[in-house]
C-alpha cells in the first residue's frame, strides 16, 4: 500500500515537474520573443511631428494680418502660431529644469545663446522658475515675399511665474508684457530670432461690466440638493446617462419644494483641454430639463482634477473656457463652482500652488462669463475664508455635529460679513452596520439630524444644499477608496433609498 | 448669552489674528533705498544697483527680468549698510527694459525698471535676406531684400535707422536709402525685362552686407517655327527624321531658358498621333523620330505646353520598297518572302514588319501571323498540326504592299 502510494506520489511529482519545466521554457521563449519585438515604434522612422497640443495651450489670437509684405496664408499662420507657442513652451520647461533641451528647435543660433546664458546663470545661482503664459494677442507687422521671415507684435502677454530657490518657493508674480518678435523659417521650423519687450499699446477694447445681481439674489434663497442620478453616482454624464431618469428625479426635487441642484463636471470625463462635444450636449440636456422643472443649476467644474501645476494651467483654462462659453447663456445656469473641496489638496499639492490656480481660474471665468457668480466649494466653514475677496459668494461644506454648526457659521459670518454664504454640502449617512461597529446613525437618527439642521438653517436664513437625493448602490473607489469601512458610509446619504422609497428624513427635507 | 459671548470672543480673536498677520510686515519690512540714480544705459555698459539698508538685511535678493528670462541675484558687495548688485552680462547686453525687484522673505520691497538702449557706436552687424532667389523677366515679379541690422550685442537697431541699398543689373547700379521699421527694412527689387543676374548689397552705419543675387529668368516662350530634315524621304523604317526649331524667345526677346520642354505632335494620314520631345539648348530645340516603313504623309506641330506653339509643317515619305517576291514550297506550307529591296536595290534593314492573314476557302478568318525581316528575307511555316490539309486564302502585307494567294495546303 505504502509502495503504491509512494509510486503515485513520485509519478505526480515527476509529471508536475515536467509540466512546470515546460511551462518555464515556454515562458522564457515567450519573454525573449516579446523582448525582441519591443523597441521603437516603426513609425518613428518617419520622424513624424509629435503633436504639441496637449502640453501648452494658452489663448492666442491674431488681431491683425494686414502687412506690406505678403498676404498671410492660413497654413503658414498655423505653423507660425504653433512654433511660437512651442518656443514659449520649451523656454518655460528650460527654465523649470535649467536644461537646454528643445531650445535649439525654436530659437536661432544667436537667440539661443541668450537663453543658454540665463540657464547657466540660474543653474549657478540655484534658482529656477515655473512659468506659463495665459493670453497672447498677436498682430502681424511683416511677412516676407518668400515666406521665410515674419515680424509680429505679441501684445499684453499675461505671464504667471513662480520663483524658486532650491526647493523653496520664494514668490509668485503675474505681469503683462508686450513683445515684438522676429521669426525665421529654418529647416522647417519657425525659430525666434529677435524678442524684444516693447511698450504696451493702449488697450481700447471695451470690457463689458459684470452683472450678477439677480443671480446673487437667487443664491440667497437657495434651497437645494447635490445631485447624482442613483445608478450613475459620480458619473452623471457617463454611459448610463438617461434623460428620463434625470427628469423624474428633477420632478421629485421640484415637488419637494427645492429650487436648486448642484451637478459635477469631471475634468477627464469631459476630455480635458479638448472638451468632448457629446458631453457638452448632455450637459445642455441636463440644463434644459432643469429649466423645464424650474430648477437652477450650480455647476461644479474640475471634479477629480488635482494637479494644479503651472505647466498645465493652460490646458485647464481651455477646458473651462469651452464649457463656460457653451452654456453661459443657458437660463437654468445659476453659478459656477470652480472646484469641489480644493482645501483637501493643500497638503499634498502645496497650498500656494492650489490657491494660485484657483485665483487665476476665478479671474478667467469672471472674464468669460459676465452674468454668473463664481464660488469655490470649500470643505469646511474654516477653509472658506480663503480667496473670500475673489469669489462672488462663499460656499462651504459641513459634515460635523449640528450643535456646533452655528458657532462655525457665526465665525465665518463675522470674518466675511458682506458676501452671501451657502452651505453647499451637508448631510448624514444612515449607515449603521458591521463596518462601523454599529456606531453610525440609522434612518431615525438621520431624520433627527436633518430636523435639527433644517431648523437652524431656517432660523438663520442660510441657503443650503444637502447631500443627497438617493442612496447609492455603487460608489466609485476614487471617491472614498475601496475599503468597505471607509466607503460604506458613502452609500447611505440619500433621503430616498436605492429603489426610491422615501426615508424618514425625506419629509423634513421637503419644503412643501 | 453663551452664543453672543462666543461671537464677541471670535470677533476679538479674529481681530487679533488679522492684525498679527499684518504686523510682521510692518515691523520687519526692512527699510531700503535705491542709491543709484542712473536709469538709462547703453547695451554693454556695466550696470550696478546700489541700495542703502541695514546690515541685518544683507540677505536681500534682486530679481532681474528681461525679454528672455529671469534671474535671482545675490548682492555682490555688502558693506557700510549698503548692498550692491551687479547685473550679469546677459542683462546688460540686451537692449530694452530690464525690470528689477528687491526681494526679502517673499516680499517685494522695491521694484523698478532700467532702460537699456541699443549700442550703435560700437559696431553694426547686418543680416540680410534676399528672396525669392529667382524671378522671371517682365513687369510683375520681384525679389524682396530684407535687411536686419543689429548692434554689437545682437540687438535690433531702433526704428528709423537709415540703410543704404545698392543693386546692380548690367551697367546700371542703383543706390537708395531706406529706414528700418519693426527690426528691419525691406526693398522690393523689381524684375527686369532682360534676363540676367541682379546683385544687391546693403550698408548700415558703415557696415556692408554680403552680396546677394537673384537670377532673372526669361519669361514664357512665344510662338516659334520648326523645320524637319532627313537624309532622304523614303519610308524605309530606318532613317532618322530630325525636327529643329528656330531660337525660341520670350516676349521681351530673351532666349528661353535651357531645358525648356518642347513636345512635337505628329499626325499621319490615318489621323493617328505620334509624338516626340526635345529640350531647348540656347533657345533651339531638336527632336528625333524614325522614318515610317511605308509611304506616309505627316503633319507636325510643336508646343511649349501652356505657353507657345509652332507652325504646322508637312512631310511626305515615298515608298522605299516597290515589290517583293513570294515563294511557296513543301506542299505550300513553307512561305519564303523576299528578298525585300529598297530604293537602290539594297537589302532593307532588318525589322520590316510582315503580316499574314489566313482565311479558309469560304473567306472565314482563321489566324494572323506576324514576323519581321532578317537579312532582307523572312519565312513562315504553316505546320500540319496548325493548318490541316485544304484550300486557304492567304493575304500578305508588308511595307504597305498587299498580296493575296489561293493555295491548297497539303503534305507535312
Amino acid at each position: 500500500m505504502a509502495i503504491k502510494l509512494n509510486k503515485a506520489l513520485y509519478r505526480t511529482i515527476l509529471i508536475a515537474t515536467f509540466i512546470a519545466i515546460n511551462a518555464l521554457i515556454i515562458f522564457g521563449i515567450g519573454s525573449a520573443w516579446a523582448f525582441m519585438n519591443t523597441g521603437a515604434d516603426k513609425t518613428s522612422m518617419l520622424h513624424l511631428e509629435v503633436p504639441m497640443e496637449d502640453v501648452y495651450k494658452p489663448n492666442m489670437k491674431w488681431v491683425n494680418l494686414e502687412n506690406p509684405g505678403r498676404p498671410m496664408e492660413k497654413q503658414a499662420l498655423g505653423e507660425i502660431t504653433n512654433d511660437y507657442m512651442n518656443a514659449w513652451h520649451v523656454r518655460n520647461i528650460a527654465y523649470k529644469k535649467n536644461d537646454r533641451y528643445g531650445i535649439e528647435d525654436f530659437y536661432t543660433d544667436s537667440a539661443r545663446v541668450r537663453l543658454y546664458d540665463h540657464i547657466d546663470l540660474n543653474l549657478k545661482n540655484n534658482n529656477w522658475y515655473k512659468r506659463t503664459t495665459l493670453n497672447h494677442t498677436a498682430s502681424l507687422d511683416f511677412y516676407t515675399a518668400d515666406g521665410t521671415m515674419v515680424v509680429f507684435k505679441d501684445c499684453n502677454v499675461e505671464e504667471y511665474q513662480e520663483t524658486y530657490e532650491g526647493k523653496k518657493l520664494l514668490f509668485k508674480e503675474k505681469d503683462t508684457t508686450s513683445y515684438q518678435v522676429m521669426m525665421l523659417l529654418e529647416d522647417g521650423f519657425w525659430r525666434i530670432r529677435h524678442l524684444k519687450e516693447i511698450p504696451a499699446p493702449i488697450d481700447t477694447t471695451k470690457i463689458e461690466k459684470r452683472n450678477i445681481k439677480d443671480k446673487i439674489k437667487k443664491i440667497e434663497t437657495i434651497k437645494g440638493i447635490n445631485y447624482y442620478p442613483k445608478d450613475s453616482s459620480w458619473d452623471t454624464f457617463g454611459k448610463k446617462f438617461n434623460d428620463t431618469i434625470i427628469k423624474q428625479d428633477f420632478k421629485i426635487i421640484n415637488n419637494m419644494g427645492l429650487n436648486t441642484i448642484r451637478i459635477f463636471i469631471q475634468y477627464e470625463d469631459f476630455g480635458k483641454n479638448n472638451v468632448n462635444p457629446k458631453k457638452l450636449a448632455l450637459l445642455k440636456k441636463v440644463l434644459d430639463i432643469a429649466q423645464e422643472t424650474n430648477l437652477d443649476v450650480l455647476i461644479t467644474l474640475f471634479d477629480f482634477y488635482g494637479d494644479y501645476d503651472v505647466s498645465n494651467w493652460t490646458l485647464t483654462h481651455r477646458h473651462a473656457e469651452t464649457i463656460v462659453n457653451a452654456v453661459k447663456h443657458h437660463p437654468a445656469l445659476l453659478a459656477w463652482d470652480i472646484k469641489n473641496e480644493p482645501d483637501l489638496d493643500f497638503e499634498s499639492r502645496e497650498k500656494q500652488r492650489v490657491i494660485g490656480w484657483l485665483e487665476q481660474m476665478i479671474e478667467n471665468i469672471k472674464a468669460w462669463d459676465k452674468h454668473h457668480p463664481v464660488t469655490i466649494g470649500w470643505s469646511s466653514p474654516e477653509a472658506s475664508v480663503e480667496l473670500a475677496n475673489n469669489v462672488d459668494f462663499i460656499s462651504f461644506h459641513y459634515y460635523r455635529e449640528p450643535s456646533k454648526f452655528i458657532d462655525a457659521y457665526s465665525t465665518l459670518r463675522a470674518t466675511i460679513p458682506t458676501k452671501p454664504k451657502v452651505l453647499q454640502e451637508y448631510g448624514m449617512s444612515s449607515y449603521k452596520g458591521l463596518w462601523n461597529f454599529y456606531r453610525g446613525a440609522d434612518e431615525q437618527e438621520q431624520l433627527e439630524y436633518y430636523t435639527e439642521m433644517q431648523s437652524i438653517l431656517k432660523q438663520e436664513k442660510i441657503p443650503y444644499m444637502f447631500w443627497t437625493l438617493y442612496d447609492f448602490k455603487n460608489v466609485p473607489s476614487s471617491v472614498a477608496g475601496s475599503l468597505p469601512w471607509k466607503s460604506k458610509k458613502q452609500h447611505f446619504f440619500g433621503c430616498l433609498d436605492t429603489i426610491g422609497n422615501k426615508k424618514p428624513a425625506f419629509k423634513v427635507l421637503s419644503v412643501n | 448669552m453663551y452664543f453672543r459671548l462666543s461671537i464677541v470672543f471670535y470677533i476679538i480673536i479674529l481681530g487679533c489674528s488679522s492684525k498679527k498677520e499684518q504686523q510682521p510686515t510692518q515691523k520687519n519690512a526692512p527699510k531700503i533705498e535705491l542709491l543709484s540714480k542712473k536709469n538709462n544705459f547703453v547695451a554693454g555698459d556695466s550696470i550696478t544697483l546700489l541700495f542703502k539698508t541695514e546690515a541685518s538685511n544683507y540677505n536681500i535678493k534682486l530679481q532681474v527680468k528681461n525679454a528672455y528670462g529671469n534671474t535671482l541675484l545675490s548682492p555682490s558687495k555688502k558693506e557700510n549698510n549698503q548692498i550692491l548688485f551687479s547685473l550679469p552680462k546677459n542683462y546688460t547686453r540686451l537692449a530694452g527694459p530690464c525690470r528689477w525687484k528687491v526681494l526679502y522673505n517673499k516680499e517685494i520691497l522695491l521694484h523698478g525698471k532700467l532702460d537699456i538702449k541699443t549700442n550703435t557706436s560700437k559696431a553694426t552687424y547686418i543680416e540680410s535676406y534676399f528672396g525669392p532667389r529667382s524671378v522671371t523677366a517682365g513687369y510683375n515679379d520681384y525679389s524682396m531684400l530684407t535687411i536686419s541690422p543689429t548692434d554689437f550685442y545682437d540687438n535690433p537697431l531702433d526704428d528709423g535707422t537709415e540703410v543704404t541699398v545698392k543693386y546692380q543689373f548690367l551697367e546700371n547700379i542703383t543706390e537708395l536709402k531706406i529706414t528700418t521699421q519693426n527690426f528691419f527694412s525691406f526693398y522690393n527689387v523689381r524684375s527686369t525685362l532682360k534676363s540676367g543676374r541682379i546683385l544687391v548689397t546693403s550698408e548700415c552705419n558703415g557696415t556692408t552686407s554680403k552680396e546677394l543675387t537673384t537670377i532673372v529668368y526669361p519669361s514664357n516662350a512665344t510662338n516659334f517655327s520648326i523645320q524637319a530634315s532627313s537624309a532622304h524621304n523614303y519610308a524605309d523604317g530606318n532613317q532618322i527624321l530630325t525636327f529643329t526649331s528656330d531660337v525660341i524667345k520670350d516676349e521681351f526677346g530673351n532666349t528661353v531658358s535651357n531645358g525648356t520642354l518642347v513636345t512635337f505632335i505628329i499626325k499621319n494620314e490615318n489621323n493617328a498621333h505620334l509624338y516626340t520631345i526635345g529640350t531647348t539648348l540656347n533657345g533651339i530645340v531638336e527632336a528625333k523620330t524614325l522614318h515610317p516603313d511605308k509611304a506616309s504623309n505627316w503633319e507636325v506641330q510643336a508646343f511649349v505646353t501652356g505657353a507657345a506653339e509652332s507652325n504646322t509643317i508637312e512631310y511626305t515619305f515615298k515608298s522605299a520598297i516597290k515589290d517583293y517576291p513570294v515563294t511557296f514550297s513543301k506542299g505550300n506550307r513553307n512561305i519564303d518572302i523576299g528578298p525585300f529591296e529598297s530604293f537602290m536595290k539594297q537589302l532593307v534593314p532588318d525589322g520590316i514588319l510582315l503580316k499574314l492573314d489566313i482565311y479558309d476557302k469560304d473567306g472565314k478568318f482563321i489566324e494572323t501571323k506576324k514576323t519581321t525581316t532578317k537579312n532582307g528575307v523572312c519565312t513562315i511555316f504553316l505546320g500540319e498540326h496548325f493548318l490541316p490539309q485544304g484550300d486557304y486564302i492567304l493575304k500578305l502585307e508588308a511595307a504597305g504592299i498587299s498580296k493575296e494567294f489561293k493555295k491548297n495546303i497539303h503534305g507535312n
